[in-house]
């Protein structure tokens, strides 16, 4: 029987598993319609200088009412500057949500451990909640805990690159030992089929940007990935069995028709 | 007068507000963060706040990011 299941985070409920990022949508109508659809309940946003010869809309005039807003602190190279951005954004207004993505490695766009856990503690300290994105380590998973983060939030692969599970052990090590807060798998999920693979292996959400933004339908594809994050939190919950080497028949082998005594 | 808007050094009238400043962007409050001096100026004290020289201004707005 499927039973109340729900993602909550910092003491919120979210409606669904599968969180969206709104970075590179070719048409925000789309956008908009993806979070609709999809039934997504939280959704990251960015915070830019503004370029005085170009008018950008908000991008938060596209974002419907009732979903949560999480504003990231990409472009942020250290701890005091993620700091700078997630109180600028809440400040101004935007909550008190922040996704900490601290970069300083401009080739890979890893994020830097040790920098994300100081940002944690100040934030959370502050009384923000504070899902940091971080490199699948352990003691690092441990130490942002310790620190005040309300999620854990490691990389499936490499950042924009479709790779999936790539840090696919690491991360399960994190799922098995910190049992605190929230696992969400962020970053590198490519298909809803890797969507489905992080929540069966016991990830609590992933959350997913290019793949959606990028794809030529890009409302079907935010579908598509809520379903696959459904169909593999149902799949853990109902704890499946065992992979096996040999053989197992499904149907019975014995009492043929007219087999015959010899 | 001068003051400095997103690293640019700018010229600006004696008196202009910041609700001033923005209207003549085109900047409503639905699409601008501003940030004078380092620290987030609440959209209703745009028009009193009045600019200084030397001041500096950072206009941010929140963006698509994943």
């Amino acid at each position: 029987m499927i039973e109340k299941d729900s993602l909550v985070i910092g003491g919120k409920e979210l409606p669904s598993r599968f969180l969206l990022g709104t970075g590179k949508f070719g048409r925000k109508e789309s956008m908009r319609e993806a979070i609709v659809r999809s039934g997504t309940g939280l959704v990251t946003v960015a915070l830019r200088r503004i370029d005085l010869d170009r008018n950008d809309e908000n991008i938060l005039s596209f974002v419907p009412e009732g979903i949560t807003i999480m504003v990231n602190t990409s472009g942020a190279r250290n701890a005091a500057e993620a700091v700078r951005i997630a109180r600028i954004a809440r400040e101004a207004g935007y909550g008190n949500w922040v996704k900490i993505e601290i970069i300083n490695d401009s080739r890979y766009l890893l994020p830097d451990n040790d920098e994300t856990i100081k940002a944690t503690e100040m934030l959370a300290s502050e009384g923000f909640v504070v899902l940091p994105y971080m490199h699948p380590d352990l003691y690092a998973a441990r130490a942002l805990v310790k620190a005040g983060a309300a999620a854990v939030m490691p990389l499936g692969s490499l950042i924009g690159s479709n790779q999936g599970l790539k840090m696919r052990t690491m991360i399960e090590v994190i799922i098995e030992e910190v049992r605190e807060v929230p696992i969400i798998v962020d970053a590198g999920i490519g298909r809803p089929s890797q969507a489905a693979e992080a929540m069966e292996m016991g990830a609590d959400g992933v959350l997913v940007n290019t793949a959606v933004a990028v794809a030529e339908d890009p409302v079907l594809m935010a579908v598509a990935f809520a379903r696959g994050v459904e169909a593999g939190r149902m799949a853990w919950l109902a704890k499946g069995g065992k992979e096996s080497a040999g053989a197992s028949a499904s149907s019975p082998l014995t009492g043929f028709l007219y087999e015959q005594d010899k | 007068m001068r003051v400095v808007v997103c690293g640019k050094t700018t010229e600006i009238k004696e008196g202009t507000s910041l609700q001033d400043f923005m209207e003549s962007h085109g900047l409503g409050k639905r699409q601008a963060i501003a940030v004078l001096n380092e620290k987030v100026v609440q959209n209703h004290l745009w028009p009193e706040t009045v600019l200084a020289e030397g001041d500096y201004l950072e206009l941010v707005s929140l963006v698509g990011g994943g």
